[in-house]
Formats: C-alpha cells, structure tokens, sequence
C-alpha cells in the first residue's frame, strides 16, 4: 500500500461514521422511502383494504 | 365555472408553478453550485419538454371544461383521461430531473470538485430531491390506476384514492419546505452574510424531513372513517412533530445565523441593531425575512395546531385550511423564490433587476397581502365559513348557517389582502419577464458604479472577519435577539394552541 492511499484510508477513517451516513444519498433515499412506505402508505393500505365490513342493524 | 377556476388555480400553483421553481433549484443546486458537469443534458431537455407538455395538456383539460374535478380529483369524480396523462408526464418530467440532480452528485463527487461534505444549501436541495421522489411515486401509483379507471378499463376505492394520492397532493408541499429552508440559507449568505450556526445540527434537521415530514399527508384522512386512531395519531403527531422540530430548529437557525453575521459586521449593538440596521430596501432580504415570518408564526402555528386530530374536526373542510395553506405555500415558498430570483437574475441569466424601485416594495405588497387574506380565511373558518364553495354563506340553501355578521369584515379582509398578494404577484412576473427578456446586462462597470437593478449582496459580497475580540465577543454573547424572538414565538404558539382547545371545549360539550 502506498503512503498515499495509507493517507486517504487514515483520514476516511477520521470521519465520523453519522457524517459518512449523511454524505450517502443512497442511504438517505432509501430511508426516506422505506419510512413513508412502511408507516404511511403500507399501514395504512392495510387498514383500508382489511376493513371489516359493516353489517346493517 | 367555479370548480373550474378553483382546479385551475390549485393544479397551476401547488404543483406546476412551484414543481417548476424546484427543479431550476436542483439544476442550480447541483451542477452550478459543486461547480460539476450536468449528465445527460439531453435527457434534461426531455424532462423539460415532458413537464410543459403535461401542465398544457391539463390546462387544457380544465379549460375545456373535462376535468371539473378540483385539485385533489376525488373519485367519483371523474376527469378526461388525458387529464391524468398530461400529470403523469408532468410527474416522469420532474421524476428525471431528480434522477439528474442525483447523478450530478455522483459526477461532482468522482470529479472532486468539492471537499468533504456537499454544502448546506446542497444538502437541503437533495432533502428536497428525495422527499420529491416519494412525492412522485406515490404520484404514478395513484395516477396510472386512474387513468385506466377513467377509461373504465378498472375499478376504484374512493379511500386507497384518498390514501395514495394524498401521498402526492400533501407531500409535494414538503417539497417546498425542504427548497424554501435551502433557498433560507442560501439568501442567509448572499444578503447579510449570514453564518451557518452549527452544521449538524441543520443537517439533522434536514434529515428529520426526509425520514418523517411526507408522514404529515394524513392530516388530510383525519375525519375519515377508513383509519384508525393508531395510524392517524402515528402519522400526524408522534412522527411528523420531528419534522416539526426540524422546522423549529431551521427557524432559529436561520435567523441565529443572520444574526451573528451582522454582528461579526459590526451591527452589535443591544438586541436587534442587527435587524435594524439590515438591508429592508433588497428584496432578497426583505422577501426572504418576510417569508421566514409568515411561514412560521403564521403557517408553522396554525399547521400544528389544525393537525391535532381533536381540534381538526373544527377545521375540516373551513377556510382555515386554505388559510394555513396560504400562509405556507404562497407566504412562505413562493415569496422565498421571489426573493431568491432576484439574485438569480444578476447572477445566472446576468441582467440588472427592471423596474428596481417596484422590486424593493415587491416582497412587501406579496408577503403582507398574503398574511392579510391567510389571516381573513383563518377567522372565516374558526367561524365556520366553508372552503370549495362558490356561495360560502349558503344564501340559497333551505337552511341559514348561523354565521355571524362579522364574517363580512372577515371577507373583506380576505379580499383585501388577495388584491394586495394579487397586485405583488403581477409585479414580480412583470420585474421577472422584463429582466429575463428585455434586461440590461450586469457589467463590471455596472457593479463598481453600484448602477440600480442589482442587489447589494451582488454589488459588495458581505464581508466578515473571522479573527479579532470582535469576533471572540460575538462568539462569546450568541444569538441573544434570536433567542428573544423565539421565546415570542413560543407564546404565540402556545396561547394559539390553548385557545383552539378552549374552543373545541365549548363547542363539543362532554357528559
């Protein structure tokens, strides 16, 4: 291994993993899309088509 | 006529209108500011060809009297089925340019045209691209089926409508959250200086949006029986109050952060020398500190306060909804744009500003005009006044409503403040048109002699010192006049708050 590669690995390694996640916008994609899916859309799909149906008095 | 007009105006405004603005801003965001090669230009084009033929093939719809169905398009309504074609290519055109501003990132980063961390304002314009994203998908899983219904090629449940679309309808005003908070910043630096108070903390609050802030479409299915309590309280209390306290958090921010630039300017002087002594007469300050305030006491207050599921059985289908709405979307975003167009204009396009002294009262006549009728509405509704109907005191219906005669004030108030954002509107498209048009271009002459038509950020960039007991004394004191207008409008939210339960105590009586 070079000394400079050495360098970049050392300082990569420095960055805090929070700030790594942050500069990911992959990541943040997907956790925007999974947490809008799974408690809005989804959840609420479930409770829409799984309503019991209403019986007349 | 009525609906007809009422479509118009909400499809024009809540999504091409301000889709449009934020795409430039991903443009701008993207390539222009990391300074990168744009991918694809040509696909860029196509987006740009999808989106206009879309919205021209609404319009057209609307116009042509096929698609009297409102914004919100509610089965059983139905529209023609270009109608919802001409949305869906609206939708794939914004769709690409996301992908776009994604891939500029990508271009930007393996190029190593930036060091670190992409930029704050960067940042809040790809929380605005992936909030977008989920906008646009929830937009082609509602609005395909839709099309295919409207040619009775399917069936529709009126509630999954209600439930995917709103995934659209509200979520894209999230969108323009994300933008305006961007554009907040942007305009922080560019105006006064402004300094980021903790990097951090912002871009946390940034990401609290993208993870919690779509979740706030429920409050439109809070009176509807589809759902229960558990999804309704999840979606727009324990989990969107995150993305309130991201709002609050880029409130003090901003602010905070305007603050201490002027301060390390030199405008020290007790609480607010540092508000008196700014740039009110640069419509890049002036729209955006408007914007800023009408979005948060005003929008912000009555946003929180009306998506209580208690106290939003009072507000249902009242003018207090487009009342709030008013304030955040047209108050907040659309004057933030405004103010940022006007360094906009000198910076990219390189004209000098027309008709420069109707562009410094501009943000004026807009954001008050609007607070004005936001505020009318607001009243209007806490007495019961409808929204979406064109007679709202019912005149001919076989019963009276028992409205008091103080909504003609109200309405009044309404009109007056609608004319006022009405006439700041059309100043803003003239000063637009003319000085993309017709402008005279910005030279460096021009910016020596300090010539009329170019913003005082543009003509001498803020200046600030970074060392010195100035510096050291700033640092020490804070953002001491922020944090008094925060306690100020923690009071109004408060008392806000309070009243609107003593209401709903009085009118919904227990026992």
């Amino acid at each position: 291994m070079s000394n400079e590669s050495k360098t970049k690995g050392e300082k990569s390694d420095l960055i805090p993993i929070g700030q790594k996640m942050l500069d990911s916008p992959f990541l943040l994609l997907t956790a925007g899309i999974v947490v809008m899916f799974v408690f809005y859309t989804l959840w609420g799909l479930y409770e829409v088509l799984f309503l019991p149906k209403g019986t007349l008095p | 006529m009525y609906y007809r007009f009422v479509t118009f105006h909400g499809l024009d405004m809540l999504i091409f209108f301000i889709i449009f603005f934020e795409m430039a801003i991903l443009y701008f965001a993207g390539p222009v500011l990391l300074n990168s090669r744009l991918p694809a230009p040509g696909l860029g084009w196509l987006s740009f060809v999808l989106m206009v033929v879309g919205s021209l093939l609404v319009n057209v719809m609307v116009y042509s009297g096929k698609a009297d169905v409102m914004f919100t398009s509610y089965p059983p309504l139905k529209a023609d089925p270009l109608y919802y074609l001409g949305i869906i290519l609206f939708a794939v055109g914004a769709l690409i340019v996301c992908i776009l501003f994604l891939a500029s990132l990508a271009v930007a980063r393996k190029n190593k045209t930036y060091e670190g961390s992409i930029p704050l304002v960067v940042f809040g314009a790809l929380t605005a691209c992936i909030i977008a994203i989920i906008t646009l998908l929830h937009g082609a899983l509602i609005f395909i089926p839709t099309l295919l219904w409207s040619m009775d090629l399917m069936p529709m449940d009126a509630e999954v409508y209600r439930l995917m679309f709103w995934g659209l309808g509200h979520s894209s005003q999230q969108i323009n959250v994300a933008a305006m908070v961007s554009v907040w910043y942007l305009l922080a630096g560019l105006t006064v200086g402004g300094v980021v108070l903790n990097e951090k903390i912002s871009r946390m609050a940034f990401v609290l949006y993208i993870l919690f802030i779509s979740m706030a479409s429920a409050h439109h299915l809070l009176v509807d029986p589809g759902w229960g309590p558990a999804w309704k309280i999840w979606n727009t209390s324990y989990a969107m109050y995150l993305a309130v306290l991201a709002s609050m958090i880029h409130g003090f921010t901003v602010p905070g952060g305007i603050e201490l630039g002027q301060r390390l300017r030199g405008f020290k002087n007790g609480l607010f020398e540092w508000l008196s002594k700014a740039p009110w007469s640069d419509p890049g300050f002036s729209g955006m500190m408007i914007s800023l305030v009408v979005f948060g006491f005003m929008g912000g207050i009555t946003g929180v306060t009306i998506g209580t599921e208690q106290i939003n059985i009072m507000v249902h289908n009242t003018l207090r909804v487009p009342g709030h709405f008013h304030v955040t979307v047209v108050g907040g975003t659309a004057l933030a744009f405004m103010a940022v167009s006007y360094y906009v204009f000198p910076l990219i396009f390189r004209k000098r500003v027309a008709f420069w002294g109707m562009a410094k009262v501009q943000p004026y006549f807009f954001g008050f005009g609007i607070a004005i009728m936001g505020m009318g509405m607001t009243f209007l509704g806490s007495m019961g006044v409808p929204r979406r109907h064109w007679d709202s005191t019912f005149s001919q219906a076989p019963f009276q409503p028992p409205f008091p005669d103080t909504i003609n004030l109200f309405q009044a108030v309404m009109g007056i403040g609608g004319l006022l954002a009405a006439a700041g509107a059309l100043m803003f498209i003239t000063i637009a048109v003319v000085t993309v048009f017709f402008g005279k271009p910005v030279t460096a002459d021009s910016i020596k002699n300090g010539e009329s038509g170019i913003p005082q950020g543009v003509l001498k960039l803020p200046a600030q010192s970074y060392t010195g007991a100035n510096v050291e004394q700033v640092h020490k004191e804070g953002a001491k006049g922020t944090v008094v207008l925060a306690f100020v409008f923690l009071v109004c939210f408060v008392l806000y708050y309070f009243v609107n339960w003593k209401m709903l105590a009085s009118i919904w009586k227990v026992g």
